[in-house]
């Protein structure tokens, strides 16, 4: 009672509210544009941040940090770019959506799961930060490494017609996560004396490059565009019935969401891929995934989302940064002079009110800001196809260029972009080479890490028992995968012997 | 072409150099483990396009004639050259003329005509993006001459 009148008091007596709308507008803007990742956009704030009170400024970098978790989702739907890593789930079926001119009910969709997200992750953050702190303690690197196979996991179901296929994708995945720097010993690896390679090859730009640039040389090589037909150019939110459909998915991707946001180091990405991948399994119109499901666009936004609020857990419990993002709020934490831990929640209660109640504001001025800006996104995809495309490629290198202020980004990008054009024509997916670049480290490094540990004995990854579940729960889902698989094919295959004898 | 990359991969992979802090797995561990993998997953590919020759060779033959590669190539190629040549010349003449001159090379690639709306759209979009970009959230684009 006394939180919610210190809350209150907040409200009247500050600019919270400008401050929390100002935060997520920017973080809205900087998660749409390919490069500006929440991180960046949080970063370019962090000056201002140094004269503000302390509970303005961290609502103002949190509050941005929610909007661009969202953001990335607009040009993920609607030009197939997704604007943070976190996005790319959502391309998926997003941009399937906008090619059957369902764009203005997949932004509707997302906005609608996101805000959810936003909602669930801010409860759990009020409710659950000493419990679920507890849990982000107890990770070890066994624990991580087996996490990293659980997200690989998700490729046996992700690979399209072939299995094969997919699995070549994702080596040559984590084939890119090699690159740069050895975690354990420093090496130089496959760098070819490129200091701009020393830090590895960020999944943004295999993302970017496989979606976005190999989507413009996509439609490039058509003579004929595929313009949407019955295009809806408004804003559409689900009625009634959708929202019941959606129902199952946005409770998956809140609950993988919560845990994945409170483990340091998981991030939105894995938990917007899980999600996914478990809303398919648990639909009951798994056919329509991959093909404009609004499913499949409702469980990853409402991952990635959560994420954005739960991520906070252990920056505040412990001081540990999960992400670059929650790294930028521990700086702008510790340069107002507030230690995390559990003594942060005794003498700076105020503080974590006011975080609270920026979030509840942040949360509320998503779906407000969000109605406002969608329908101009709307109208501006469905400029004619040689402006669009255009447009898309400036977005692109500039974009690019300014995550390192680097020519070489955009180089790497258009390298990928030519690698997604072939995979296209070949038929190899995507999406687990995404998920080879985006994990491949996390496996690799603490792979190695718990070897380290046992003096190279692999037991204690079964030893472990975080890891141990984790494993079995991975052995559990690519059995599983592997069976409906197996069953998809008997049954096409009977399918095809019907047909030959008719 | 899996097949030369994983090769590649893995002459490449055995010139990582070793390091004191090396842990048994080593930095090139991994690595090798991936190239092979990659090779034995393309064999096994290999094998399954060559036994659906086999069976269903003249069948598929006719399907597979009926996309143009090459056009659809030459046309992607378009788009390629355009974004290297973005990169060669954003250094000598800087970020808004190359940016504008990326805008109306896209638009009249991809069929729009040399008038007035077409170059004072490229214009705007330049100058929207190098106001955006460069001004609103400060990022050092390259000037003239930055090389």
């Amino acid at each position: 009672m006394e939180a919610i009148s210190v809350g209150f008091s907040l409200l009247i007596s500050t600019p919270l509210i400008f401050v929390a709308i100002a935060g997520v507008a920017w973080g809205i803007l900087g998660g749409a544009l390919p490069g500006i990742s929440p991180s960046i956009a949080m970063a370019l704030l962090l000056p201002l941040t140094y004269g503000m009170d302390p509970v303005l400024a961290i609502v103002l970098l949190a509050a941005t940090y929610v909007g661009a978790e969202y953001g990335g989702s607009i040009p993920a739907i609607l030009i197939n770019t997704p604007g943070t890593n976190a996005a790319a789930a959502t391309v998926l079926d997003g941009y399937e959506m906008q090619r059957q001119g369902r764009g203005g009910e997949a932004l509707g969709i997302s906005l609608y799961s996101g805000v959810i997200g936003a909602f669930f992750g801010l409860a759990m953050l009020m409710l659950l930060t000493r419990p679920l702190a507890e849990v982000a303690l107890a990770f070890t690197p066994m624990a991580y490494f087996a996490l990293g196979l659980l997200g690989l996991s998700v490729i046996v179901s992700l690979s399209g017609e072939s299995l094969l296929k997919g699995l070549a994708a994702a080596l040559l995945g984590l084939m890119v996560a090699t690159v740069g720097s050895d975690p354990i010993s420093g090496v130089s690896r496959f760098t070819f004396g490129r200091p701009e390679l020393l830090d590895g090859v960020a999944p943004i730009l295999v993302m970017v490059g496989l979606f976005a640039v190999s989507e413009l040389l996509r439609q490039a090589s058509v003579s004929v565009w595929e313009k949407p037909k019955n295009t809806v150019m408004n804003l559409k939110f689900p009625n009634g019935k959708m929202r019941k459909r959606l129902f199952k998915p946005q409770l998956i991707g809140s609950i993988i969401g919560t845990i994945e946001g409170v483990i340091p180091g998981a991030g939105g990405t894995i938990a917007a891929f899980m999600s996914y991948n478990e809303a398919r399994r648990w639909s009951r119109f798994k056919s329509e995934f991959g093909h404009g499901s609004p499913e499949g666009i409702a469980a990853p936004e409402t991952a990635n989302n959560t994420v954005a609020a739960t991520a906070l857990v252990p920056v505040l419990s412990f001081g540990i940064p999960g992400s670059n993002s929650a790294a930028i709020l521990l700086g702008g934490l510790l340069v107002h002079g507030l230690l995390p831990g559990p003594r942060l929640f005794e003498e700076n209660g105020d503080v974590i009110i006011g975080l609270y109640t920026g979030l509840l504001i942040a949360a509320i001025s998503l779906f407000v800001i969000g109605m406002l800006i969608l329908p101009v996104c709307l109208w501006l995809v469905n400029r004619p196809r040689a402006y669009l495309m255009a447009f898309i490629y400036a977005l692109i290198f500039s974009g690019i260029y300014s995550i390192d202020n680097s020519l070489f980004d955009i180089a790497l990008v258009l390298g990928a972009g030519a690698a997604g054009f072939l995979m296209r024509l070949v038929g190899f997916p995507f999406l687990p080479t995404v998920l080879g670049v985006v994990l491949g480290y996390l496996v690799e490094s603490n792979y190695r890490r718990s070897l380290v540990l046992s003096g190279g004995d692999h037991a204690i990854f079964f030893n472990d028992p975080i890891s141990l579940t984790l494993l079995i729960v991975a052995g559990l889902f690519i059995a599983g995968s592997l069976s409906t698989r197996a069953w998809l094919t008997y049954r096409n295959l009977q399918t095809k012997i019907l047909e030959n004898k008719v | 072409m899996l097949l030369i990359i994983a090769a590649g991969y893995y002459f490449f992979a055995s010139g990582i150099g070793t390091s004191a802090l090396a842990d048994e797995v080593g930095a090139a561990g991994l690595p090798f483990v991936y190239s092979l993998g990659l090779a034995g997953v393309a064999l096994v590919l290999a094998l399954q396009t060559m036994l659906r020759w086999l069976v269903l060779g003249a069948q598929e033959k006719s399907s597979e004639d009926s996309p143009n590669f090459w056009l659809m190539f030459r046309r992607a190629g378009g788009i390629l050259t355009i974004g290297i040549v973005y990169l060669l010349i954003v250094n000598i003449v800087g970020y808004l003329i190359a940016l504008l001159l990326v805008l109306m090379a896209m638009l009249f690639y991809l069929g729009e005509k040399f008038d007035r709306k077409t170059v004072l759209v490229a214009f705007i979009g330049a100058g929207f993006f190098w106001f955006l970009f460069d001004r609103l959230l400060g990022i050092p684009t390259p000037g003239i001459g930055s090389f």
